[in-house]
């Protein structure tokens, strides 16, 4: 793996100073949709989903690399899955899959939509 | 090696392979992460890989010989994938190797408690047209989660050898290696059963077709049309434009006939047909509620996890230093005991005495001084690896690591390296991208490693109390949390949110965890120990001719900055080497094994912060420019140096303020 260039360097030095600055942070390589678009009403994003509770996949609104890796972990449109709990701090979501018991940071599972399960 | 191939020759194919030509049998041992790829290798090849209950704990290609029924094999254990479409670069150098097409049989270790995710790898391997072989593995699990598993019916099913095995117990593993055998020269048959739905079917023919006579290095036609049209960019590379075209339509087509991109209509179908497996082989159970799951509700609860999480830290770095403590105790007075007849006869300090003293302080500073704290210490750490604890410990610090910009998954890296820097920075191949990788590197780097701590034992918690060393190691975590802050704003960019697979809690077997443990001691008793005397006896004899004035001279202005003896000088250049020369000869340079009388409380604070912050060892910074190259790791290298010479200013000035002497 080769180093950064020292042109990047100073590109990173500058990029550094136009955040301090206050610009708005951009989140890259998330989602080319918006998170609050919920496709129907009765949709929930998982980390509102309660604790405890069975629900049914409906929608991820993630890139494509996070969406591979959640389908590589069970978790796509379909899949049932059953959330255990969150952690404070806007912590991550931890669900329970196909048997396994999977993490998922709070940004990503607020693109994760569910249908509640009775 | 005149026995191999002898025994279950093949009829499937004429051509000559490894076995046959007297060369080893090659066998990959392939899986999704954590499924016991490497405890199968270490119970066939001895213990060469470690092993942690964690997604990723192998990062690299481990190779062992091992002589199974009479064969001789040659077995790769490769890092975990999830698929064969790579998203990090641990995954990309395991698909990689299969694709370099040097494996002979590929060994499909499954953690058969995840049945149906797991076979959806096999699905995609079996595409490969390599000899394959499927190791259900973790039977035990399975069963305790109440899954019954009709391996039988699996192995019709699929038309692959299936073998049950309990890697950790040696279950199942020599009919493992038989079935490896008899499979060498038998690529899969295609399976009836297995076929996909039709429409997605007819586009994979169709590409297929098209594909005729332009394939990469002997892959099978099927295969590479379904990669193509899941959009591997690997592939995608390696294909004649016209192929490529061909295969950016076929997916357009497949998006639009389904309303959703191509990729998630090849990983739905093939999701299903392990569903469909899975199902037609496997009832599952009631799992009993037992202790993980109780002790699984205690560590991640909001805030129970917490405490727990403080004092398990808290009380382990207790239990190290007791245990350090008490033995280092006992081995000086006994090391002192031994030599002290053999010093007496020595008599006047000449070459020949300076030499044989210094030669043997470097043993003993080994023996008394590094040793007590360093077995403890990694003999806890493997524990909690083993256990399955790192992961929990991502999930309770993800929220904390994102505000600083971090990835959660960074734990992993960073708990890793209060045991050595080198996995430390290997380990964070696991993260996604470049900048994550960098950040936690540089993070893992500033940890103490178990050279360090032994220092911080050894020096501030022997001298000065328990209570010094635990707020160094707090104070440490401070300084590395701030400099996250730091440098993720010299970096910004903001991490795919963590995805990280919590494992099943392991009853840790001792015996697994002694072999660990051995196989990083070693690396002290070959490397770090025979340095110790090697540098002592240079120590010993430059003080002889009074050569380290120099280095001490040119060093001064930083000794002098710290508030530190010159005489101290030298052993910072020997801690660039390895940490534990920086203690040792600190002994020798101050020419007394009570470092107290030669040092004030404050020197010896000031002293550890630099010596736990100051650049990382020659092996660090090695492994450093291997992953990131030589720019970075000079950058990482100067930060660390400034941020030590701060801190170790700052403690000088701030303990002095305090008046502690």
């Amino acid at each position: 793996m080769a180093g950064v260039g020292w042109k990047e360097g100073v590109e990173l030095v500058a990029s550094a100073l136009q955040t301090a600055r206050g610009k708005a942070v951009i989140w890259p390589g998330e989602n080319p949709f918006s998170a609050t678009q919920s496709p129907e009403n009765n949709h929930l994003s998982l980390d509102a989903l309660p604790a405890e509770s069975r629900a049914e996949v409906v929608d991820l609104h993630c890139s494509r690399h996070s969406a591979r890796r959640l389908a590589q972990l069970g978790i796509v449109a379909g899949a049932v899955l059953r959330k255990q709990r969150s952690a404070p701090l806007g912590g991550p979501v931890l669900v329970e899959v196909q048997g396994s018991m999977v993490a998922l940071g709070r940004r990503l599972a607020h693109r994760v939509f569910v249908r509640v399960l009775p | 090696m005149s026995g191999s191939g002898n025994i279950l020759g093949s009829s499937c194919a004429a051509c000559p392979l490894r076995g046959e030509a007297g060369l080893p049998v090659r066998v990959a041992l392939i899986g999704q992460p954590n499924c016991g790829k490497s405890t199968l290798f270490n119970a066939v090849a001895g213990y060469r890989s470690a092993t942690g209950n964690f997604s990723g704990t192998t990062v690299r290609l481990t190779w062992g010989r091992a002589r199974v029924n009479g064969t001789q094999l040659e077995l790769v254990d490769l890092p975990g994938i999830y698929s064969l479409t790579a998203s990090s670069p641990t995954e990309s150098a395991a698909k990689q190797f299969l694709l370099s097409g040097n494996t002979d049989v590929i060994v499909n270790v499954l953690d058969a408690s995840l049945l149906s995710r797991s076979l959806e790898l096999t699905l995609e391997l079996r595409e490969m047209g390599i000899p394959l072989v499927v190791c259900l593995n973790m039977m035990d699990e399975a069963r305790r989660k109440g899954e019954s598993i009709a391996s039988e019916k699996l192995s019709q099913l699929l038309r692959l050898p299936v073998v049950e095995t309990v890697a950790n117990r040696g279950q199942g593993v020599q009919e493992l290696f038989a079935r490896v055998q008899e499979s060498r020269n038998c690529p899969p048959q295609p399976a009836e059963t297995l076929h996909w739905h039709r429409d997605v079917e007819s586009v994979i023919q169709h590409l297929e077709r098209r594909l005729d006579g332009s394939m990469p290095a002997g892959l099978p036609a099927r295969f590479v049309a379904v990669k193509l049209l899941e959009g591997d960019e690997e592939l995608h590379v390696e294909m004649k434009c016209e192929a490529r075209e061909t295969a950016q339509r076929l997916r357009q087509e497949l998006a639009r006939t389904h309303g959703r991109p191509a990729d998630s209509v090849i990983m739905s179908e093939r999701h299903d047909r392990a569903m469909d497996l899975c199902e037609q082989c496997a009832s599952v159970g009631h799992p009993h509620a037992d202790w993980r799951t109780s002790l699984d509700n205690l560590l991640t609860h909001p805030l129970w996890g917490y405490v727990c999480l403080v004092l398990l830290l808290v009380g382990f770095f207790w239990g190290v230093f007791g245990l350090g403590q008490w033995a280092e105790k006992g081995l000086l007075a006994g090391l002192a005991a031994i030599f002290q007849p053999a010093s007496a006869r020595l008599g006047q300090p000449g070459l020949v005495s300076v030499l044989v003293t210094s030669i043997w302080q470097g043993f003993a500073g080994g023996a008394a001084i590094v040793l007590p704290y360093l077995l403890p210490f990694l003999f806890g750490l493997a524990l909690l690896e083993d256990v399955g604890y790192l992961p929990r410990v991502a999930y309770l610090l993800d929220g904390l690591l994102h505000r600083i910009g971090l990835h959660g998954t960074s734990v992993v890296p960073l708990m890793l390296g209060y045991g050595c820097s080198v996995p430390a920075c290997l380990a964070t191949r696991i993260l996604p991208s470049r900048r994550d990788r960098f950040l936690a590197s540089v993070l893992a780097t500033l940890v103490p490693c178990s050279a360090r701590s032994t220092i911080i034992f050894a020096l501030a918690a022997f001298y000065l109390g328990a209570g010094w060393a635990l707020a160094i190691f707090a104070f440490n975590a401070v300084v590395v949390f701030f400099s996250g802050w730091l440098l993720t704003r010299l970096w910004p960019e903001v991490s795919a949110g963590m995805i990280l697979e919590v494992p099943r809690y392991q009853r840790p077997s001792l015996r697994m965890t002694a072999r660990k443990v051995w196989l990083r001691l070693r690396e002290f008793v070959v490397v770090s120990w025979p340095l110790l005397v090697g540098g002592s006896a240079v120590l010993g004899l430059a003080g002889y001719w009074h050569w380290d004035g120099y280095v001490n001279r040119g060093l001064s202005p930083l000794t002098r900055l710290l508030g530190l003896p010159a005489s101290v000088g030298v052993t910072l250049i020997f801690g660039v080497l390895r940490k534990e020369l920086s203690m040792v000869m600190l002994v020798q340079a101050l020419g007394t094994t009570d470092i107290h009388a030669a040092l004030s409380s404050a020197q010896i604070l000031t002293f550890t912060i630099f010596i736990t912050f100051y650049i990382p060892c020659l092996a660090t910074i090695a492994a450093m420019t291997k992953e990131m190259g030589r720019k970075l790791t000079l950058l990482a290298t100067a930060y660390t140096l400034a941020l030590a010479t701060a801190l170790g200013v700052a403690a000088r000035f701030l303990l002095m303020a305090a008046h502690i002497p």
